[in-house]
């Protein structure tokens, strides 16, 4: 781990070994949101020339896969036979089962008398028990998976510090059951696979990590203190910090994340949302932030945009009718090697769904690069004036 | 020919095209001289920079799509009348336009302009357009500029009156054309009369020239069409049905969304060489189909477009192996384990000495 000396921006490096073979990310990066198990309008083979891709994947889109709720995901991927990266055929991709950072996620609340958990997502509800989330997270595989806790984003500011210390006690506990389940069977296989020396056994959690959800609303001293409870939680080997989102400004997601920060311990990465814009993810890595759980790429492409580093350009605009430049000079994806600014333009034009899939290659490649310039910025020890460069360049694009 | 109507192959890019082994995609004239016009494609580099696209495309007139869609046609001996569906302004789609545009597209294969009629239609009208066809083609010829690189097919017409077809196979042919196509079917006529009528086709036409069968179809469709002499087709049906969550395979198809589908492990079809039933399970697609999501439709439409793919070429080998007869017998009783296999079919195989009964 590299740590800047005039910010808290940090750059690190992700070792994942799962049956075998090893996946290296560097940090910062960014998880990207998959809709039901792809990236969205994206086959896999687009993606064959961003290796070190990290995805996220929603809890609900797993825990059931059929409509009257009787089939569970874990027993899908129980006959399949094997986790949920090769089901979902993302391979190589480190995966990261989110949970409380599910996309539009309304709220989540836990009934101890039923211990019943209830995901409220997109005007529909998805109730279940820990034991079929522990089961999910078990069956799935994935790199990395969010304990379960509760929340309600459904009006934040209006939340009182006892409704807040409520749920953060709720999840407290939650995240500290959950977490002793989860060490219960990792060690359960841990013994297993020493025991039989066979290389080609596929032993789960042998290599996941288990991110604690580090919540507190907007009180500075409640979210110390559960900073702190769930950084004591033993098992957890990384960190999300609830920031409700995209709905509340920069700065304040910023004072947020160094409040949670001062109370975590340094080894481990911190996750959070950074699906808003570059400027939010320069300033939370500024603040220590190592993960993003993005759906930026996603966000610009439906709207017809196109990376080109610092800016964007919006494809649907008349004058790229006739420009046969790639959709960046800078770029090396497989787009840009071959389509014009001109082609992407009709397609948008004539609504075909190339477009998207075009764009979202385009994006992805151009996002990545953006997180490599950053950890790039930061082993260098210029991470500030390349901060401070880049927002002036985005200023002078929207003058 | 998968359809590639507006300069790409629904939601596939020209990669994965080429690695399905696609050899031609079809452009349509029409659209694309709405948007994004012909004089853009041709200060891009013409349509294959454009898509690009490394290997051919043949486009269209033009004519179809102005019969069919719009309701204000007119017809007249100068050519089609209508109203831009941009600005609404009369303009007139001519043998001599049409032809200038397609120069403009720069597509390898151009298409003469026909005058179109239904295949149902009867009467004086199907005359009228059959001798109208072979006096536009001669206007088509004559207005061709491009004649060293882009090849003019001339389009048959005659309806399902056999006297119009013989009369208009003649003229055709004896204009030496690059290649022919077999237009005016495959348009709700009775399947018996459909065949006869392309049978007739493939009869007159030279047998150094290619003959394409316009607007034909089905998997079977284009199995029974070889047999009876058709070189090439075009198929919005692979891609079409995609989009739908049908898959097609050798026997048969499959719905994705059907809730079988859910703990079927295997891929679409266990005969399929291509790179989605290599890797996908049936379960993964049913489960990844849906509203705002296209990943799954373009896995599908991949592997259908390769199913079709596969079948041309295993089609092809066998007339080079001298196993034809065989192989379309066993590939339509294979389509149809379930299905009595319908009369047209054993006829139309009958007449090219495939029986698909032993007698
Ligand atoms: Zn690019
Ligand atoms: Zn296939």
């Amino acid at each position: 781990m590299d740590q800047d000396t005039e910010t808290n921006a940090r750059t690190g490096l992700f070792s994942f070994y799962k049956s075998s073979y090893k996946v290296e990310c560097k940090t910062p990066h960014c998880l990207l949101v998959t809709c039901r198990g792809s990236l969205p309008h994206v086959t896999n083979d687009l993606l064959s020339e961003l290796p070190s891709l990290c995805l996220e994947l929603d809890t609900c889109d797993f825990l059931y896969f059929n409509s009257n709720s009787k089939l569970k995901g874990s027993q899908v991927l129980k006959e399949f036979g094997s986790g949920i990266q090769e089901y979902c055929q993302l391979q190589p991709h480190p995966l990261y089962l989110s949970f409380i950072s599910q996309q539009e996620l309304e709220k989540v609340t836990y009934s101890a008398k039923r211990q019943q958990l209830k995901c409220y997502q997109r005007g529909s509800c998805i109730t279940f028990s820990e034991s079929e989330y522990l089961d999910l997270v078990h069956t799935a595989d994935c790199h990395m998976a969010e304990c379960p806790c509760v929340t309600s984003y459904d009006d934040c500011s209006s939340d009182s510090s006892r409704t807040i210390r409520d749920y953060s006690e709720q999840s407290t506990v939650l995240q500290s059951n959950f977490i002793k389940q989860w060490r219960f069977v990792s060690s359960f296989h841990f013994h297993d696979r020493n025991n039989v020396h066979d290389s080609s056994h596929h032993s789960s959690f042998d290599h996941s990590i288990a991110i604690g959800v580090v919540q507190g609303g907007m009180d500075i001293e409640q979210r110390k203190q559960h900073a702190k409870t769930i950084s004591q939680l033993t098992g957890i080997g990384g960190f999300y910090i609830d920031a409700l989102q995209s709905r509340i400004k920069l700065v304040e997601q910023q004072r947020l994340a160094h409040i949670s920060i001062s109370q975590l311990p340094t080894s481990s990465p911190r996750v959070m949302n950074g699906s808003t814009s570059l400027e939010q993810v320069i300033g939370l890595v500024a603040c220590g932030i190592d993960c993003f759980i993005s759906s930026y790429p996603y966000t610009l492409s439906i709207h017809g945009y196109a990376l080109d580093l610092p800016h964007k350009n919006n494809l649907w605009n008349i004058q790229y009718r006739k420009d046969k430049n790639p959709l960046s000079l800078h770029c090396s994806c497989p787009v840009c090697r071959q389509y014009s600014r001109a082609y992407l333009n009709h397609l948008l034009n004539v609504h075909e769904m190339l477009a998207m899939t075009l764009l979202m290659v385009h994006n992805t490649t151009q996002y990545m690069e953006f997180f490599h310039q950053l950890q790039r910025a930061i082993e260098t020890k210029t991470f500030l004036s390349f901060q401070k460069q880049f927002l002036a360049n985005r200023r002078v694009n929207y003058s | 020919m998968p359809v590639g109507t507006q300069a790409s192959v629904k939601g596939l890019t020209s990669e994965q095209l080429d690695e399905i082994n696609c050899p031609i995609v079809l452009g349509n004239t029409f659209h694309l001289a709405l948007r994004p016009g012909e004089e853009t494609l041709d200060q891009l580099g013409g349509i294959q920079k454009f898509m690009s696209w490394p290997r051919s495309v043949l486009t269209d007139s033009g004519g179809f799509q102005m019969v069919s869609l719009l309701e204000l046609s007119k017809l007249t001996e100068e050519g089609v009348w209508f109203q831009s569906p941009m600005d609404g302004k009369d303009m007139l789609l001519s043998p001599e336009r049409s032809i200038a545009i397609q120069n403009k597209i720069g597509a390898d294969i151009i298409m003469a302009l026909d005058d179109v009629v239904s295949s149902t239609t009867t009467g004086p009208r199907v005359e009228e357009a059959t001798y109208r066809t072979i006096r536009w083609l001669d206007r088509c010829w004559n207005a061709h500029g491009r004649k060293h690189d882009q090849a003019l097919f001339g389009i048959v017409q005659g309806g399902l009156e056999s006297k119009l077809r013989d009369v208009c196979l003649e003229e055709l042919v004896k204009r030496d054309l690059p290649g022919y196509a077999i237009g005016g079917l495959a348009g709700g006529e009775d399947k018996k009369l459909f065949w006869k009528m392309v049978n007739q086709c493939t009869d007159k036409l030279p047998k150094n020239k290619p003959r394409y069968c316009m607007g034909v179809g089905y998997p079977v469709d284009l199995i029974v069409c070889v047999a009876i002499g058709v070189d090439m087709f075009d198929c919005v049906y692979p891609a079409r049905t995609a989009r739908f969550g049908t898959a097609l395979t050798w026997d048969g198809t499959i719905k994705i969304k059907s809730s079988s589908m859910i703990r079927d492990y295997g891929p679409l079809d266990r005969q399929c060489c291509c790179k989605v039933c290599q890797q996908y399970s049936r379960s993964f697609l049913h489960n990844n189909f849906g509203r705002d999501e296209t990943a799954t439709v373009h896995l599908l439409t991949y592997h259908n477009i390769a199913h079709i793919s596969q079948l041309m070429k295993q089609l092809r080998e066998s007339i080079i192996e001298g196993v034809f007869p065989d192989v379309v017998r066993s590939l339509i009783l294979q389509h149809f384990q379930k299905e009595s296999i319908p009369e047209w079919i054993c006829d139309a195989l009958a007449a090219v000495q495939i029986p698909l009964k032993p007698s």
